[in-house]
């Protein structure tokens, strides 16, 4: 007989002793000023549109920011997932979702993107400031979004609008420009337009590990989010605006039938589809190892979730 | 936020950060530098609430990243499989794992506490909100309900 008050202490320690090194606490601290310099910046812009009245779009200037706009936030440390990938329009489309959803809209009608230069940004804007010619992603999302978190006067209207636009570091995808527009730009003004929400979104390496997966027809392949998702597969996780991708593979599957715990032979079961899901980072990037796998409860309508990409080995 | 003003907070959160970084990583799942950073938050914001007489810093700044942790999270998924993402596990650990992840929510905080941050029963008791005595019968409930879920081989 094994003593169960034993055995968890043993694991205890022996997990705790595994364990890294706590994140840095230094850095750790100062992301917290950030956050709220961000407020105090929104005020300050805030309050001269309504003393000006005649700005329609609203910017948020965080040149000190090291985190992208809206809910996606960089981490202490290196991330600790493993196998990320570092494909350009996925992590900029993941990003922008991530913004879309947390503004409001987890649905946006359209998602685009034009890989250019800080200072060419600036002058599509018109702001008549001089600002640096490094290579960015200019990003914009049309939707219907009010930005409920952002700090305003008392008696003012969150700010809303069609279309967020948003700019990228092209290198290390960090966030420096935020805004809510009433109408979007001529983004093809500044290069060749990407359309995020097309296949050419989707991580290479997600298109490869398909394309290898054994007893796979064909997959369908969304770019979403753990809340949308949330309204089409039972689970209790959490539901968030954090970006996903989710993919459902049609063919035949084996995989390990879920047996009673402690059961040492677990069955196997052949399944026709098998649903995948992939967490993105904080920076957009895909993580290649899936989060979660669901076998064996049928096919879900993945329109529900987005646009649907179909891929085929 | 002053110079100063940080450099005391820091010293303040610094003796407790690794098992503030622990609990976030037991109960935060692959968000835990998410739970990590918003219990940090809310210390910070909370900081002049702080009563040494009420109890520990230990025992505070763990009491709010269990709050964020528990904002954070829900229960485990019923139909979904959590994948195995630590290579490294025996079937055993897993099997113990599982058990862990199906106690209820209070059940599993009383055994992350006492099993892998180390605390004692009277450290746990006043971040469980209860007295030392609900501590050790809501532990006693655990291991009895693991043990139904992990078979006869345990007691």
């Amino acid at each position: 007989m094994i003593d169960l008050n034993e055995t968890l202490r043993e694991r205890g320690a022996r997990w705790a002793e595994a364990q890294p090194a706590a994140p840095d606490l230094g850095t750790a601290i100062e992301r917290i000023p950030r956050r709220n310099s961000h407020i105090r910046s929104y005020l300050a812009v805030a309050a001269a549109v309504l003393a000006v009245a005649v700005v329609s779009t609203i910017w948020l200037i965080r040149p000190s920011d090291h985190s992208p706009p809206g809910p996606v936030r960089a981490s202490a440390t290196s991330t600790p997932l493993k196998a990320v990938v570092n494909d350009a329009a996925s992590r900029v489309a993941a990003i922008a979702l991530q913004v879309a959803a947390n503004e409001g809209d987890p649905a946006p009608t359209a998602m685009q993107a034009v890989r250019t230069t800080r200072s060419d940004t600036d002058r599509l804007e018109d702001s008549g400031s001089s600002l640096p010619d490094v290579p960015v992603w200019l990003v914009q999302v049309i939707g219907n979004f009010v930005c409920h978190d952002c700090k305003i006067p008392p008696g003012a209207d969150p700010p809303s609008g069609t279309a967020i636009t948003l700019v990228l570091d092209a290198v290390t995808y960090e966030g420096s420009e935020f805004g809510i527009d009433k109408k979007p730009l001529d983004l093809s003004k500044l290069g060749e337009v990407v359309d995020l929400s097309a296949a050419g979104a989707i991580p290479s390496l997600l298109s490869q590990k398909l394309r290898a997966t054994k007893g796979l027809d064909h997959a369908e392949i969304v770019l979403t989010t753990w809340s949308r998702l949330h309204r089409i597969v039972h689970t209790d996780l959490r539901t968030t605006s954090v970006a996903i991708w989710f993919v459902q593979a049609h063919g035949s599957f084996r995989h390990f039938a879920s047996g009673p715990i402690g059961s040492s032979h677990p069955a196997t079961a052949t399944s026709p589809t098998m649903q995948l899901v992939f967490y993105v980072t904080s920076h957009g990037a895909f993580v290649a190892k899936p989060q979660l796998i669901i076998e064996g409860h049928g096919s879900y309508d993945l329109s529900k979730l987005g646009t649907v990409l179909t891929l085929r080995p | 936020m002053a110079r100063d003003e940080r450099g005391e907070f820091e010293a303040f959160v610094r003796p407790h950060w690794d098992a503030m970084a622990r609990l976030a990583r037991r109960l935060g799942g692959s968000d835990w530098e998410d739970v990590l950073q918003d219990a940090l938050v809310l210390a910070w914001r909370k900081r002049d609430r702080y009563d040494a007489e009420r109890g520990t810093a230990a025992t505070w700044l763990l009491t709010l990243t269990t709050d964020a942790a528990r904002k954070s999270l829900r229960k485990r998924p019923s139909v979904l499989e959590l994948v195995d993402t630590a290579g490294s596990e025996t079937s055993d650990d897993v099997d113990l794992a599982r058990a862990v992840a199906r106690l209820t929510d209070r059940q599993r905080l009383a055994v992350e506490l006492h099993y892998f941050l180390g605390l004692p029963v009277a450290e746990i008791a006043p971040i469980m909100n209860c007295s030392e005595g609900t501590v050790k019968s809501t532990l006693s409930d655990a291991r009895a309900r693991m043990r139904t879920y992990l078979g006869g081989n345990y007691r």
